[in-house]
Order: C-alpha cells, then sequence, then structure tokens
C-alpha cells in the first residue's frame, strides 16, 4: 500500500512539474499575491506620508478679513490662493483640496466675545481633499486654542483654566511604522495560499482524470483505491504546505526589503517566531481545504464543474480572515475551525495573549473535517458511479 | 481463462446488460460482436471490475472474480472503451507507472518495458511525451500499458477504432502474436471484417444478450450462407441461439 502510495504521488509530481498552466496558477497565488499584498502597504502608506507632508492647496474667500489666520496656516504648510466666493467644483476640478471661507466680521465678532463662524468645504470622497481637511482642522483647532490662551493672559487669566485636563496618548506598542497592517496582510497571504494555492491542482486531480479517461483505467490496475486517493492527496497536501511556506518566506522577505522600506522612510519586521507559528496554525487549514476541494473534484462530473463550486467554497473559507476584526466579537468564535486559527493570528499579530487550548481545539475540528471531507471521497472512489460521472 | 455465466446489469430503468454467458480460452481470440449500444462494453467494465454485476458471475483462471484482489488483478489487462493517456508523460513513464501499480519494479518493470518496446515497434516514440500522439501510436502506448506486466488474460474493447488500415493490419500482427504466446484474449468489435479475420470464437451480443458462441465458419453453416455479415444479421433478426 506504502509503495503504491509512493507511486502515485511521484507521478503526481512529475506531471504537475510539467503541467506550465497550473504551475502558473499556483505560482500567481502563492508567489505573486505576497508581492502584490506587499506592493498594496507601500502605495498606500507611501500616500498616507505624502498626504502627510505635501503642502494643501486651499482656496480662501476672505482672506483679509482674518489676516493672522493665514499667516498661521502659511507657515504650516498651507499654500492659500484668494477666491471672491465659495465655488465647490473649485474642489471637484481637484484645483484646491478645500476652500475656506473667512466672515466679513472676524475680528469685530471677536471683539465682542462672538465666536466667528469659519466654514470649511472639502470632498468626502476624494482621499487628498479628505485628508486636507482633517489636516486644516487641527491646525484650526491649534490656531483656536492659541488665541484663547493669549485672550485669557491678556485677561490676567491663567490659561490652564480654559483647558484643566492634560490628555498625553502614548501608543503602548513600540512603533513599527507598516508593522500591523504588514501583519493583516500576511495573515491574509497565508489563508489565500491555503485555501486558493493548489485549488487547480486539487481539482484537476480526480475531475481532470475523469475529463481525460484516464481515471477507469488506472483503478483497473492490481493497487488499492485507496492507495490512489491518499496518494493524490498527499500531493496535493505536500504541494500546498511548500507553497504556503514559501509565500510565508516570500512576503518576510519582500516586507523586510530595504528599497521598500527605504522608499517608505519606514520599516517593518515579521520574527521568524511569528512566521512560523502562523505557518504552524495554517497547516490543518491547507489540510482542510485541499480535502475539501480534492472531495468536489471526486464528486464533480468535469473540471469546469469542479472549479464553480470549488472557488465559490474557496471563497467562503478565506471569508473569516476579511472580517476578523468583527467575527472576534461573536462568542465562542475561537473554538470554530478555521475562524479560531483566524482569530489566533490576529492576535498573535496584535501582540494580544492567545489562548492556545481553543487554536489546539479549533485545529482539532479543523483536522475533523478534514476526516470526513476524505471519508466522502473514499466512499466515492469505492463507488461504480465515480466511473460513470465522466464526460 | 474467463468464463461468464448470466450477466445482468441496469441502469436505473435501462438494462444495459439482460444475459450474457461466454467463455474464452487461453491461446485463442474470443470475440464479442455486436452493433453499438448491444451491451458489449458493458460487459467489459464488469469484466474489468469497474461496474458490478447485478446478477450472474464471472470467473477468471477458474476462480470468482474480485475487484479489490491484487494477485487476481494482475493477471487481467483490460484496454477499455476509456483510452485516456497522462499526455504530459512520456511513453516509457506511462507504461512503468501502470507497471508499478501492478507490482513491477526494478529490472522486472525494465524488461517489462523492453519487451512492449520490441513486440509494438516502440522504439521512436519510447522517451516521447504522448502530447500530440497520432490514434495509431496512443493505441501502442495504450497496448504498451498493458504488455509490461504481461497479463495471462487479455480484454480489448474496441481496439482498432480509430486507426487506419496499416496500424489495424498491426495490431492484428500484434494479437495473433500474443494468441501464439499463450494469452486468452477477448476481443469486442462491431467490424466483421476484422471479427473473420482474428477470432477463433465469436460471440454475438445483441440488446444485451448473448445469441451464442461458435467459430466464423460455424456461424455461416447454421445460417446458410457463405458471408459472415449475412449470419449475424440473420442470428440477431431472428434472435436465434447457437448451443
Amino acid at each position: 500500500m506504502f509503495r503504491d502510495i509512493g507511486v502515485v504521488i511521484r507521478k503526481e509530481l512529475i506531471d504537475l512539474s510539467r503541467d506550465r498552466r497550473t504551475l502558473r496558477s499556483m505560482a500567481g497565488i502563492l508567489l505573486g499575491m505576497p508581492l502584490v499584498y506587499v506592493l498594496l502597504i507601500g502605495v498606500i502608506l507611501s500616500q498616507i506620508k505624502e498626504n502627510m507632508e505635501r503642502t494643501v492647496q486651499v482656496g480662501v474667500v476672505g482672506c483679509s478679513h482674518a489676516a493672522s489666520i493665514c499667516d498661521f496656516l502659511r507657515e504650516n504648510r498651507v499654500d492659500l490662493t484668494p477666491l471672491n466666493e465659495v465655488e465647490t467644483k473649485l474642489i471637484a476640478n481637484r484645483k484646491f483640496d478645500v476652500i475656506l471661507s473667512l466672515p466679513q466680521d472676524y475680528e469685530q465678532a471677536l471683539a465682542e466675545f462672538r465666536r466667528p463662524k469659519i466654514g470649511l468645504w472639502y470632498d468626502e470622497v476624494e482621499d487628498k481633499s479628505s485628508f486636507a481637511a482633517k489636516r486644516m482642522g487641527l491646525l484650526l483647532e491649534s490656531w483656536q486654542v492659541g488665541l484663547g490662551y493669549r485672550r485669557a493672559i491678556l485677561r490676567g487669566i491663567d490659561p490652564s483654566t480654559l483647558k484643566p485636563l492634560q490628555v498625553e496618548a502614548r501608543s503602548i506598542k513600540p512603533e513599527k511604522g507598516f508593522g500591523y497592517s504588514s501583519v493583516q496582510l500576511f495573515m491574509s497571504t497565508l489563508l489565500m495560499a491555503c485555501f486558493m494555492g493548489t485549488y487547480h491542482l486539487a481539482v484537476d486531480s480526480v475531475a481532470g482524470e475523469k475529463e481525460r479517461h484516464t481515471l477507469e483505467s488506472l483503478m483497473q490496475t492490481a493497487a488499492p483505491r485507496t492507495a490512489f486517493m491518499l496518494g493524490k492527496w498527499l500531493s496535493i497536501a505536500v504541494v500546498g504546505t511548500i507553497g504556503m511556506l514559501a509565500s510565508a518566506l516570500i512576503f518576510k522577505f519582500l516586507v523586510e526589503a530595504r528599497p521598500l522600506q527605504n522608499l517608505l522612510g519606514m520599516a517593518s519586521e515579521l520574527s521568524w517566531s511569528f512566521v512560523g507559528k502562523s505557518v504552524l496554525i495554517c497547516v490543518p487549514l491547507i489540510l482542510m481545504a485541499t480535502s475539501l476541494q480534492f472531495m468536489i473534484g471526486t464528486l464533480s462530473r468535469s473540471v469546469k464543474e469542479a472549479q464553480t463550486y470549488t472557488s465559490l467554497l474557496s471563497i467562503l473559507g478565506f471569508l473569516p480572515a476579511s472580517f476578523a476584526n468583527v467575527l472576534e466579537k461573536m462568542p465562542n468564535a475561537q473554538w470554530m475551525p478555521s475562524l479560531g486559527q483566524t482569530l489566533t493570528l490576529l492576535r498573535m499579530g496584535k501582540d494580544q495573549p492567545v489562548n492556545w487550548l481553543a487554536c489546539l481545539v479549533a485545529s482539532g475540528a479543523t483536522l475533523l473535517l478534514a476526516a470526513l471531507f476524505m471519508l466522502v471521497v473514499y466512499r466515492a472512489f469505492h463507488n461504480e458511479k465515480l466511473f460513470r460521472s465522466g464526460t | 481463462m474467463i468464463e461468464v455465466n448470466q450477466l445482468k446489469k441496469s441502469f436505473g430503468k435501462v438494462e444495459a446488460v439482460r444475459s450474457i454467458s461466454f467463455h474464452a480460452e487461453d491461446g485463442r481470440i474470443t470475440g464479442l460482436l455486436g452493433d453499438n449500444g448491444a451491451g458489449k462494453t458493458t460487459t467489459i467494465r464488469m469484466l474489468a471490475g469497474t461496474l458490478t454485476p447485478d446478477a450472474g458471475t464471472i470467473q477468471l483462471d477458474q476462480k470468482p472474480l474480485a475487484i479489490y484482489d491484487r494477485h487476481q488483478r494482475r493477471h487481467i489487462g483490460i484496454l477499455s472503451d476509456a483510452k485516456g493517456l497522462y499526455e504530459r508523460l512520456t511513453t516509457r513513464e506511462n507504461m512503468a507507472y501502470y507497471g508499478q501499480l501492478m507490482g513491477l519494479s526494478g529490472s522486472a518493470l525494465e524488461q517489462g518495458i523492453q519487451r512492449a518496446r520490441k513486440l509494438l515497434d516502440l522504439d521512436d516514440i519510447l522517451d516521447r511525451r504522448v502530447q500530440g500522439f497520432s490514434t495509431g501510436q496512443r493505441m501502442k502506448v495504450l497496448l504498451g500499458r498493458l504488455l509490461v506486466y504481461q497479463p495471462k488474460n487479455l480484454i480489448l474493447d474496441e481496439p482498432s477504432s480509430g486507426l487506419d488500415v496499416r496500424a489495424t493490419r498491426k495490431l492484428r500482427v500484434i494479437l495473433s502474436r500474443l494468441r501464439e504466446e499463450g494469452h486468452c484474449l477477448v476481443f469486442s468489435s462491431h467490424i466483421m471484417q476484422e471479427v473473420e479475420l482474428l477470432c477463433d470464437s465469436v460471440i454475438v451480443v445483441h440488446d444485451g444478450r448473448s445469441l451464442g458462441q461458435a467459430p466464423v465458419a460455424e456461424w455461416n453453416a447454421r445460417a446458410g450462407v457463405e458471408k459472415f455479415e449475412d449470419a449475424f444479421v440473420a442470428a440477431i433478426e431472428g434472435g436465434q441461439y447457437v448451443p
């Protein structure tokens, strides 16, 4: 039996090494996705950095009424262009990030202890505009606080009475630049590798043999049918696990690459311990995903039919990663297959305490599911309907 | 030696095989002759173990056929209607894979490959990948896959379908040589000439039933005709049974 399994695995691996289409598909997911994700982090963070550092373009109506504010803004990387009236289309046309409107009675209102109304127009759906509006809001708030202090001092009032509290926000995690973003995307990379990495291979393994009319003659040989089942499944699982490991290493290599870090001016580090633990946590998931896809491939009449069901079910398996933050609040979520592993990865990424017992139970349940799927495959392999369904 | 007795097989309401009986002896070619849909392929798939008969018995070398008996499976080689090959493997790799699954390894496997190479004249395609092979070349690989482990009993379902004249003649030579070597050959076809030229004994199958088993000459004599084609038509139209 073990010899037969070895023969099947060897043949499957030789066949795979010559199947360019499947190799391309696997390379795209297992090697391409880490690259895409890392580039994605790079693009997003470089945009944030650019928005933080760049000079904001502001159209101002009534700058002459409040020269002191305008001077303050100019000192803080804000480029002001005088306007006669508020024309919102200038924001839509991206000529200005925001438009500021200063009232004619600004000075008089302050003198009379009234609060002059300052208008700020921006485009919420446009990142640049929305980010500029936030910066303008902070600058104006800062100006307002300074003005309040000055007025209090002039009246002999201790300025601290205006703001009796001193709030000092400090992050409990050391700043790692794009640290947590990279952890989240690393998690997505691993789950993508688990559920999508070998799906083409799994589907083709039996459904493809049915289509090519090779399965029936295979089952007429002296090797036990269980040997074919296990040989095929093991070759997919081994390739999938190696692929996931490669995916994890490529992600680590890319995210820690100097050129990217220099480009962003930020550093990120995924420790070997974190990478190793994450890969180990995902091994039961890959076995479950492989079994599920293998079962679909076995029960389907053609590769096309199997692909349809497999892609749908693989997305279901991948969903917990996308909604991990929401699902975390579900009671008992950490004990569930797939979800438990995802939440463990999430907590590890956040440096939060991990419930390893829950992770172990979730892994056990995941392996049990894998065994159930394989039991269905076993029954199918010993049923003559397996040969009746080929196209 | 193969003995089939009163085989029956239905797929839902469709009775594919109603009652088929025959015997095939060693050193002889036994033909299964019938129209398309007569039940030949279903019978062969039952012999191959991929379908389980609803009723009836199959004996292989005087022992009941057991689907999962590894030892018994090494004594039977089936070329069914599923004539797929691994396109990305070479002829040698295709043959070696089946040889290994039949329990061969090392020098025994290499000897089997060399024997098939000589018998089927595979020199020019032995180390080429199957992708792009002609129908004749593919048939050679399919036969090679069986011959590599030298099963005593060979069952071939329409082996000449799609082959050109030269390839068909070559196939006939190969089958004759296997007969001379003492193999028991069961050969299904719907081509009269082929059956007439090759078979020592012919079973006419019609509408899921075997109408009888006899040499071609005896079929002709019974029908009182000279051409085997006429005898065949007379048999299936009259539904007569020749013991």
